[in-house]
C-alpha cells in the first residue's frame, strides 16, 4: 500500500493516479466494456429478435469470411478510405498555401470554407444526393441546360459514377479539416529557413519542395492517418446518399455492420465484421500512436 | 488543498456524465394514464396532422395521456426491436404487414383475445381481416386499415398518350408505356423500384404475374424459368428508357404528384401524397387512380400484394386497458372515416367498412377490387425479410447494371436465399 509522504499528505504521484481514476472509470464503462464486449458478441449467434444467445464459436468467423461479397466490400472501403482522404487532402493543402499568403480576405475566406465541416454529415448526404438525383437533380438541370446531356444521367445509379459520388461528398465535408491543420503546420514552418531559402535564389516551387514540406512531414503524416480512421469509421454520408448501394457498389465495412445487425437483425455477426474492422483501425492507430511518441 | 480542490473537481465532472446518461422515467400526470405510441405515420407529411388530432382528441376525451414516439417506415421494425431490448416502455405501436411478423417473434406482443375479448373481435371484424393480425393461433395485430399494393395511374398522362382505358395485358402495357414516352414530355413511363427493399416488393408480383414466385408454400426457393422471363423483360424496359434506375418508393411518389410518372406500385396511401401536393381529396381520382396489374395472357388473374396496417399491445405494459381503450379510439367509425377522407385510408371494422361513403368511394374502389386477389408479400412470414429482400434487390441491380444476365441473376438469388432461409 502506497504510504502517505509530507505530513499525510499526498505525493505527486499519488495526486496522478486519483485524477486518472474518474477518466479511467469512464473510458473502461464507455469504450473498454462494449469493445470486449463486441468480441464476445462475434462468437455468439445473438439477435435483436432474442435476448438469449448461444457460444456459437468461430460460427460466424466463418460466415463473414466465406462471403464472396465481404471481400469486395473491404475493396470498396478501401477505395473510399484513399480517396476520400487523398483528395481533400491535395485540396485541403492548395488551399491553406493560398490562405497563408494572408491577403486581405483571407480570415474571413478561411471562417467560411469551415462551414462544411459544421454541417451534419446527414444533411451533407441529402444535399449531395439531391445535386446528384438522376430525375430531378441540379447537376443533370445544369448540363442539360447548357447542352451537354440530352438525357437525364443517374449518377447515383451507377456502381462506379455512385461511389465517385459519395466520395466527392465526403470530400467536400472534410476539406475544411484538412486546410485548418495543414494551414496551422504551414504557419508553423520557421519563417527565417524561408527567408534564406529565397535569398539563395531558390523559387517557390523549390522552397516549397525543400523547406516547406520537410517542415510539416510529421504533420502530413499525422493528417492523413487521422483522416483515413476518420474514413474508416464514416457512416452517415454513404447511407444517406446510397444506402450501399447499387448492387453494393458503396457498401463500405460501416455500413455492412449498421445492415447486418439492424436490417438483418444478426447482432452476433455484426460484431464479427466489426471485430474485423476494429483490426483495421487498430493498424492505422499503431502506426499513428508510433508516429506521436516519435514525434514527442 | 489545490491537489483536494482539483480530485474533487474531477469526480463531480464524471459523476455528472453518468448523471446526464440517466434515463428518464414516464411519468403519470396524477389523474389520467400516460402511454408511449410508436410507429411512423406521425412523422410523415402527408397524416402528421391527423395523428396529432388523434391523439389530443384522445386525451381531451379520456383525460388520458399519449405521448408518440415515432421513426420513417424503414426505421420503425429496428426502433422498435432496439426499444423492447433495451426494456424501454412501448405500450401500443403501428405495425405494418411487411414488420408485423419481426416484432410478433420477439414474443412481447400481447394476444387480443385476452385484452379485447374474442367476442369483441368478432363482433366488429370479418374473420378473414382478423386473420391477417394471427400468428399461431395467436390474434396478435388489430386490423387498423387494409386493401392491397396495385399499380396506381395518372388519367391525366394517358389520355394525352391516347390511351382512355389502362393497359390490361403486359403487352398493351408495353405499347402504353411506349406511347407516353414518345409524348417528349420528360415523364417516367413506369416509377417500378429499383432501389432499396421496395424492388423486392415491386418485383414480386411480376413474378407472380410471369407464373413463378421466390418461394415454394412449403418455403423452399421456387424461382422457375418464368423468373429469367421477368428479369429480362425488367431489363428491356430499362433498355427502352420506361423504367430507370434509383427510383424508390419516395421517389416515385414524389414525381408521381409532380406529373412526371404515369405509373408505379403503391398502396392507398398514395392519395395522401397527392392531397398534401395539393389537390382536392375529391379530385385525387382525376390524377391518380387505382388499376389492376397487367397480365401475361388475357384471361390470367391479376396480382396484387395484401397491404394494411395494424395495432399491437406490448405484453410488458403495464397499461394495457388503457391501450386497448386508445385502440378502440382509433378504429371507431368518426376517426376511422376521417383518417379515410383525408389520406384514403379503408376502415376495417363490419360498421365503418360497409358505410356509403366508402363502398361507393371512387378512388378506394381499384383497390379494394385488387385486395380480393391479393397476396401476402412471400417474405411477410419471414424473421429474415429484409435479409431476403437485400438479396433479391442486390442480385436484381446487378443484372440489370449488366454485371450479371438474367440467367446468372436468378442463379445467383437461387443460392444466396437458399443459404439464408
Amino acid at each position: 500500500m502506497a504510504k502517505f509522504k509530507n505530513n499525510g499528505r499526498l505525493t505527486d504521484t499519488q495526486t496522478g493516479v486519483l485524477l486518472v481514476i474518474p477518466g479511467l472509470a469512464v473510458f473502461i464503462a464507455v469504450i473498454l466494456y462494449p469493445f470486449i464486449s463486441a468480441i464476445l458478441m462475434s462468437f455468439t449467434d445473438r439477435s435483436l429478435l432474442n435476448p438469449n444467445s448461444n457460444v456459437v464459436g468461430f460460427e460466424n468467423y466463418v460466415k463473414v469470411f466465406s462471403d464472396p461479397y465481404f471481400f469486395k466490400t473491404v475493396w470498396t472501403t478501401v477505395v473510399f478510405v484513399v480517396f476520400a482522404t487523398l483528395i481533400p487532402f491535395t485540396l485541403g493543402l492548395i488551399w491553406a498555401i493560398v490562405l497563408n499568403q494572408g491577403f486581405r480576405l483571407s480570415e474571413f475566406l478561411r471562417g467560411v470554407t469551415l462551414v462544411n465541416w459544421i454541417i451534419p454529415g446527414t444533411a451533407i448526404g441529402f444535399l449531395w444526393s439531391w445535386i446528384f438525383n438522376g430525375q430531378y437533380g441540379i447537376l443533370n438541370g445544369l448540363l442539360t441546360s447548357m447542352g451537354i446531356i440530352d438525357e437525364n444521367i443517374s449518377f447515383l445509379g451507377q456502381p462506379v459514377s455512385a461511389l465517385i459520388c459519395v466520395i466527392i461528398a465526403r470530400s467536400w465535408q472534410m476539406l475544411p479539416w484538412y486546410m485548418a491543420f495543414l494551414l496551422g503546420g504551414l504557419q508553423s514552418v520557421p519563417q527565417d529557413r524561408i527567408e534564406a531559402a529565397r535569398i539563395d535564389g531558390a523559387n517557390n516551387l523549390q522552397t516549397f519542395r525543400y523547406i516547406v514540406i520537410p517542415g510539416m512531414r510529421q504533420i502530413f503524416f499525422l493528417v492523413l492517418i487521422l483522416g483515413a480512421i476518420g474514413n474508416l469509421q464514416h457512416f452517415d454520408i454513404p447511407w444517406t446518399m446510397t444506402e450501399g448501394g447499387p448492387a453494393r457498389a458503396t457498401t463500405t465495412l460501416s455500413i455492412e455492420v449498421y445492415r447486418t445487425a439492424f436490417k438483418n437483425w444478426k447482432l452476433g455477426q455484426a460484431a464479427t465484421v466489426g471485430t474485423v474492422w476494429a483490426i483495421l483501425l487498430l493498424l492505422f492507430s499503431v502506426v499513428y500512436l508510433k508516429q506521436v511518441k516519435e514525434s514527442d | 488543498m489545490r491537489k483536494l480542490l482539483s480530485i474533487a473537481l474531477v469526480m463531480i465532472l464524471s459523476l455528472s456524465l453518468f448523471a446526464g446518461g440517466a434515463n428518464e422515467s414516464t411519468v403519470a400526470d396524477g389523474e389520467g394514464t400516460s402511454i408511449v405510441w410508436a410507429g411512423w405515420s406521425g412523422e410523415e407529411e402527408a397524416t402528421r396532422d391527423i395523428f396529432q388530432r388523434m391523439r389530443t382528441t384522445y386525451e381531451e376525451m379520456s383525460g388520458n395521456t399519449v405521448n408518440w414516439v415515432g421513426w420513417t417506415w424503414a426505421d420503425t421494425a429496428q426502433q422498435l426491436l432496439i426499444r423492447l431490448q433495451g426494456g424501454e416502455q412501448l405500450d401500443i405501436a403501428q405495425a405494418d404487414i411487411g414488420i408485423f411478423n419481426t416484432v410478433a417473434q420477439t414474443g412481447t406482443l400481447a394476444d387480443l383475445n385476452e385484452v379485447f375479448g374474442e367476442e369483441w373481435l368478432k363482433e366488429n371484424f370479418a374473420e378473414a381481416t382478423l386473420a391477417v393480425g394471427q400468428i399461431d393461433g395467436k390474434q396478435l395485430g388489430l386490423p387498423w386499415s387494409m386493401a392491397s399494393i396495385t399499380m396506381v395511374y395518372n388519367p391525366e398522362i394517358l389520355s394525352r398518350a391516347g390511351w382512355d382505358t389502362v393497359p390490361t395485358t403486359i403487352e398493351e402495357f408495353e405499347a402504353c408505356m411506349a406511347d407516353i414516352a414518345a409524348l417528349g414530355e420528360g415523364i417516367i413511363p413506369y416509377g417500378v423500384s429499383t432501389k432499396d427493399d421496395t424492388a423486392a416488393g415491386d418485383l414480386m408480383p411480376w413474378l407472380w404475374t410471369f407464373g413463378t414466385s421466390l418461394f415454394n408454400e412449403d418455403g423452399t426457393v421456387n424461382l422457375g424459368p418464368e423468373a429469367v422471363d421477368t428479369i429480362n423483360w425488367y431489363k428491356d424496359m430499362l433498355a427502352k428508357g420506361y423504367i430507370q434506375m434509383d427510383i424508390g418508393r419516395g421517389d416515385a411518389r414524389q414525381l408521381f404528384a409532380q406529373g412526371k410518372m404515369a405509373f408505379y406500385d403503391d398502396a392507398v396511401v398514395a392519395k395522401g401524397q397527392a392531397v398534401s401536393a395539393g389537390v382536392d381529396p375529391a379530385e385525387v381520382v382525376n390524377v391518380c387512380s387505382a388499376m389492376p396489374r397487367p397480365v401475361l395472357n388475357e384471361g390470367d388473374e391479376s396480382q396484387s400484394t395484401m397491404w394494411g396496417h395494424m395495432l399491437v399491445i406490448f405484453d410488458s405494459s403495464k397499461h394495457k386497458d388503457t391501450a386497448a381503450d386508445f385502440a378502440k379510439f382509433l378504429i371507431s367509425d368518426e376517426v376511422a372515416l376521417e383518417y379515410f377522407e383525408q389520406n384514403g385510408m379503408p376502415p376495417v371494422t363490419n360498421s365503418a367498412a360497409n358505410t356509403e361513403e366508402v363502398l361507393n368511394d371512387p378512388y378506394l374502389k381499384g383497390f379494394l377490387d385488387a385486395t380480393a386477389t391479393a397476396k401476402l408479400d412471400e417474405t411477410a412470414r419471414m424473421t429474415n425479410a429484409s435479409e431476403i429482400k437485400t438479396i433479391v434487390v442486390e442480385e436484381l441491380q446487378r443484372t440489370l447494371l449488366g454485371q450479371t444476365t438474367a440467367e446468372e441473376c436468378v442463379e445467383n438469388m437461387r443460392a444466396r436465399l437458399s443459404s439464408a432461409i
